[in-house]
């Protein structure tokens, strides 16, 4: 083999097949990884129509089977986005926490202080089509009872880049 | 149906913010397309947004975003026939082993450092409905890919495309690309099979029998628009329009076997014939209303979708920082140290090395894609628009650094020019 030859052949076994190599071993390590539970798409909300009437800040939210909310999801952060509302959560586990404000502001002089309404729920990650259930609830809003409710993410969209 | 005075009213809109940031950005010897892609940005969430609420809601409209996202493709999917029409993988060949060893650095070093990255991101940025391999793949991919027009673009303005330089940036940049939409097409099967149910065999035998009777075939067909373009001195209105709906036709056949239309496009401009004045007159009927329309609608559109904001806190600035420094390191590191070892000169394989790091147009053009399928996530994906913003924005200062303008002009050969490579006024049209 002649030397420039050799040279590249050893210089091509150092600088490309050998970091081949530790890629094959990175893909393989990081299979054990685990990222956040996934939440991200179209969830459709059910809660119970006569307390969330009772509620004026949580009814001012807009949430009804009708109208789903979409979720996007970045890592443990998500925003949630509805036809009426919307807020920002973090993602601990399988328990999410966000905050959800009406889009106009203060609906009402029932909902005290800002409106914001607090969401608390736990995902069923086992689940498919994958479920949430939790609360929603007020603080400083003496007149705002907790609601709870149910949520079902839409088939369209809860697949993602699974392999 | 669209809205057509909302529908227009964007199109006029994004043509007059990109054209005027195009300009602005070739004030500071930028290439145009730097400022159409902040152009771009601007008009998205991240700026008009949330500068101006009211008004980016009335100008786009959620329920008009398919139809704007509509227009955009079909100027992607001939963007991407022009990109494949103006790379010829043999340029690699005439440049001998230092070359090869350099392309092939320039893919595995980014490549392979964006998987360790992954390992680091993965828990941070996505979620447990994505693979860890086909994030880490993704990341690879999105990360050694170079942007050929944009790269071809600078070299030409800086009267470096007959350089020695130039000729090794041009063939590396075209074996990374088409390398780079390989390993992105395997990804993008290796996803929608899973969800489809055709096991992935099925799919990747489709793809490659697909390959080859396009390069075996019909490439041998396409050699006679080259025989009557030389015989009668150009094409009739219906043959360029039959290469149209060739181009179509394969985009159309890569999106049924299960990777995306792009890529069908992507193949039909490579193995289109590639005699110079050929390329030249395809590139002369299909760029004007690509560049100049088409285009800025897709930078819009990926602007829409990039929001800054999502970026907040320290910690993930720090991740986009380091997106940018892994990018970086991997790809003007690995392209510098390959070539330098090869026996180029320090400050020539830097120059090389900075070339190679030109993502531009491409990286959206996949960054796109990740997040259709959803491979990344909306906060990395504006992460790694950023990277490709800073990593473009960088490269002529950088070069300027490491090869003024008035060195070029001493060193130029013109003599280097011949059939099958890509002249400099080819390349003007999609770079720009």
């Amino acid at each position: 083999m002649p030397h420039s030859n050799r040279n590249f052949a050893i210089a091509y076994v150092l600088l490309v097949a050998l970091p081949i190599t530790g890629l094959i071993g990175v893909l393989r390590s990081g299979r054990n990884l685990k990222a956040p539970t996934s939440v991200d798409g179209v969830w459709r909300v059910q809660a119970d129509a006569t307390k969330v009437a009772l509620s004026a800040c949580v009814s001012a939210l807009g949430l009804d089977p009708d109208t789903p909310v979409a979720i996007s999801q970045s890592g443990k952060n998500f925003a949630i986005s509805g036809v009426k509302a919307g807020g920002t959560g973090v993602i601990e586990g399988t328990t999410l926490h966000a905050a959800l404000r009406p889009a106009g502001g203060p609906p009402s002089a029932n909902c005290a202080g800002e409106g914001s309404v607090a969401l608390t729920v736990t995902v069923d990650a086992k689940a498919d089509p994958r479920v949430m259930s939790g609360v929603l609830s007020v603080a400083g809003c003496p007149l705002c009872e907790a609601v709870e409710f149910h949520a079902v993410r839409q088939a369209s969209t809860q697949k993602k880049g699974a392999q | 149906m669209p809205n057509l005075f909302t529908l227009v009213l964007q199109i006029a809109v994004v043509l007059v913010v990109c054209r005027a940031a195009g300009t602005l950005f070739q004030k500071i010897h930028q290439p145009r397309v730097v400022g159409e892609m902040f152009a771009g940005i601007m008009l998205g969430p991240s700026l008009l947004g949330w500068v101006a609420p009211h008004f980016s809601a009335y100008l786009f409209p959620a329920s008009s975003l398919g139809f704007l996202n509509a227009l955009s493709q079909v100027g992607v999917i001939i963007f991407m026939f022009l990109v494949g029409l103006g790379i010829n993988p043999r340029e690699l060949k005439r440049q001998g082993h230092a070359a090869v060893l350099t392309s092939h650095v320039s893919i595995t070093a980014p490549f392979v450092l964006a998987s360790f990255l992954a390992l680091y991101l993965y828990p941070r940025l996505s979620d447990d409905s994505v693979a860890f391999t086909s994030f880490a793949l993704f990341m690879g991919a999105a990360m050694s890919i170079t942007a050929f027009p944009v790269l071809a673009r600078i070299l030409n303005e800086r009267n470096m495309l007959q350089s020695r330089l130039g000729t090794v940036a041009i063939a590396c940049a075209a074996v990374d690309d088409v390398t780079g939409w390989c390993i992105l097409a395997y990804i993008v099967v290796l996803i929608r099979s899973s969800h489809s149910g055709t096991p992935i065999w099925v799919t990747l035998g489709g793809v490659v029998l697909f390959a080859l009777i396009m390069i075996y075939g019909v490439q041998r067909l396409l050699k006679r628009f080259a025989t009557i373009f030389e015989e009668q001195g150009g094409l009739s209105e219906n043959m360029v329009a039959f290469v149209l709906v060739l181009v179509l036709a394969s985009a159309l056949c890569t999106e049924s076997l299960g990777i995306h239309l792009l890529f069908g496009s992507f193949l039909m401009g490579a193995i289109m014939p590639k005699q110079q004045r050929f390329v030249r007159y395809l590139l002369d009927r299909f760029e004007t209303v690509t560049v100049t329309l088409l285009l800025p609608l897709f930078f819009a559109f990926t602007g829409l979708r990039t929001n800054i904001a999502l970026v907040k806190g320290p910690e993930m600035w720090m991740y986009c920082a380091l997106i940018v420094l892994v990018a970086t390191a991997g790809k003007l590191g690995g392209s510098m140290l390959a070539s330098w070892l090869t026996g180029m000169p320090a400050r020539e394989a830097a120059a090389l090395g900075t070339l190679m790091n030109t993502r531009g147009l491409m990286e959206l053009v996949i960054l796109n894609i990740g997040l259709d399928i959803k491979v990344i996530s909306p906060a990395l994906f504006s992460m790694m628009v950023m990277m490709a913003l800073i990593t473009t924005f960088m490269t002529s200062p950088v070069l300027e650094l490491l090869c003024p303008e008035e060195m070029n002009r001493k060193e130029v050969r013109p003599e280097r020019l011949r059939d099958g490579a890509l002249e400099p006024a080819a390349l003007n049209a999609t770079g720009d």
